[in-house]
């Protein structure tokens, strides 16, 4: 947990603040705060955030998500998106347009991901399609990351997501559940990009890395 | 007795009396789960993998308000000197039971509602104290799952043998030795989560046992907080 790294590794159960503060990835005991994960510290005046090496996805209202069809169950398709409870897609929930029920049950067979929003969490989570950025994945590759390491690889305004479809010519979406969908001839360039990406978050001037391993690595290829 | 297992304050080991056995620690063993840990003291070695948080079933079992967690504690095959009978038995029922009452306390059970957590000990190796080593490796997999956690837990274990108090009782001291207590502890709180005893002891020799046995649940504390901190090491090579 050195300093001149930059950043602070801290343990569950250690001490951050002798005042309640308020911040993520943080719990309050008798008026002290300490962290509730493995992770990293970031601190500010008024709050204290750790953000977890990892951690299991929780859904939010308005995340758009990467899933796969696990079963079609009438009125809903049943989708598995890696958190602890399945989420729902309703008929009704598929396109803007009407569509029929066998040519709906053609299209999204067991197996077919697809890339939707979560429109309601109740009792169950309801997904919806009815987004214009909504559609199925078809061919590609799949990569996965923890949670915690989405908003790494989106970057800053998308900048290291710009910059690696620039260079491999490929293209990404990147589920908030930690899914990455990749299209493209580099496809494998880009999975082993993303899982260093993974491994590396927390270290500073991550884009600037990743642009030279992926320079490196198209030089092989070619 | 010829073989005494005390001699001058040294042990059939060469330890001193309030000295631990080497410890080693292994993080994210196995690649196929949440989070997994290896964790050992002298010849018991224990590895703890985590699954979840997942959905719960059988659905009766569901808490809208916590997560439910399961423990299995399995002592392998060839862990002992005889054969052990593999699957669980009246012992590793037990032990379960216990262990999953010292990490209901230790998880942040309220931040994972209508979620399961699974978490699997298996016994490699078995020189006393398996259950101390069992929950050691089980709260790291947990904090590498990345599970809201209120603090670590350490584990450790005491005795009596031969009318000395001695620290992390292994090998003859275990067969032999008079009394033998685990006991599992919250060092933030300075909370004891599990105590149990077999033999008897007057109330002076348990209160300076319980010292002891602080002192050294302290020390593997530290330990397992030193190995998670050297996480990134770990990630760099796998």
């Amino acid at each position: 947990m050195e300093d001149e790294k930059g950043y602070i590794i801290v343990t569950p159960g250690t001490l951050l603040a002798t005042s309640p503060k308020t911040g993520n990835g943080t719990y309050i005991s008798e008026n002290k705060t300490y962290s509730k994960y493995l992770g990293i510290l970031k601190k500010s005046e008024s709050h204290i955030n750790v953000l977890p090496f990892k951690y299991s996805y929780r859904p939010m209202v308005g995340d758009r998500i990467i899933g796969r069809v696990k079963d079609f169950n009438y009125p809903f398709f049943i989708v598995n998106m890696t958190s602890p409870a399945p989420s729902f897609l309703y008929l009704s929930d598929v396109s803007s347009r009407f569509m029929e029920q066998e040519e709906l049950l053609q299209q999204y067979k067991p197996g077919t991901w697809i890339y939707a929003e979560i429109a309601e969490i109740s009792d169950r989570i309801k997904l919806s399609m009815k987004i214009n950025e909504a559609k199925k994945l078809e061919g590609g590759r799949m990569a996965s990351v923890s949670p915690s390491k989405v908003p790494r690889i989106i970057g800053k305004s998308a900048s290291m997501i710009k910059m690696i479809q620039e260079k491999t010519k490929t293209h990404i979406l990147v589920g908030q559940n930690g899914v990455v969908w990749i299209k493209g001839d580099n496809a494998g360039i880009v999975v082993k990009a993303i899982e260093k990406i993974g491994r590396e978050a927390h270290i500073s001037g991550l884009t600037d890395r990743i642009s030279k391993y992926l320079d490196g690595e198209l030089k092989n290829g070619k | 007795m010829e073989n005494k297992l005390i001699k001058d304050g040294v042990r059939l080991d060469g330890r001193k009396l309030d000295e631990l056995r080497e410890l080693k620690a292994e993080l994210n063993v196995s690649r196929s789960t949440e989070g997994s840990a290896m964790f050992s003291i002298g010849d018991t070695i224990a590895v703890a993998t985590v699954y979840g948080p997942m959905e719960v079933y059988p659905r009766f079992l569901e808490n809208s308000e916590k997560a439910v967690i399961e423990v299995n504690y399995t002592m392998l095959p060839f862990s002992t000197d005889d054969r052990n009978r593999p699957g669980f038995s009246r012992r590793s029922v037990e032990i379960s039971a216990v262990i999953k009452r010292v990490l209901e306390r230790a998880i942040i059970l309220e931040d994972l509602p209508k979620t399961k957590i699974i978490i699997n000990i298996e016994i490699l190796g078995a020189d006393a104290s398996t259950r101390c080593a069992a929950i050691n490796a089980a709260s790291m997999a947990l904090v590498l799952a990345g599970i809201p956690m209120r603090d670590m837990v350490s584990s450790c274990s005491a005795g009596k043998v031969e009318d000395t108090l001695i620290l992390d009782v292994a090998g003859k001291e275990d067969t032999e030795g008079d009394i033998d207590i685990p006991i599992a502890y919250f060092p933030l709180k300075d909370e004891i989560l599990l105590l149990q005893m077999d033999g008897i002891m007057t109330k002076e020799e348990l209160d300076k046992l319980m010292d002891m046995v602080k002192g050294g649940c302290k020390k593997i504390y530290d330990f397992q907080k030193e190995t998670l901190l050297n996480i990134e090491k770990d990630l760099e090579t796998k």
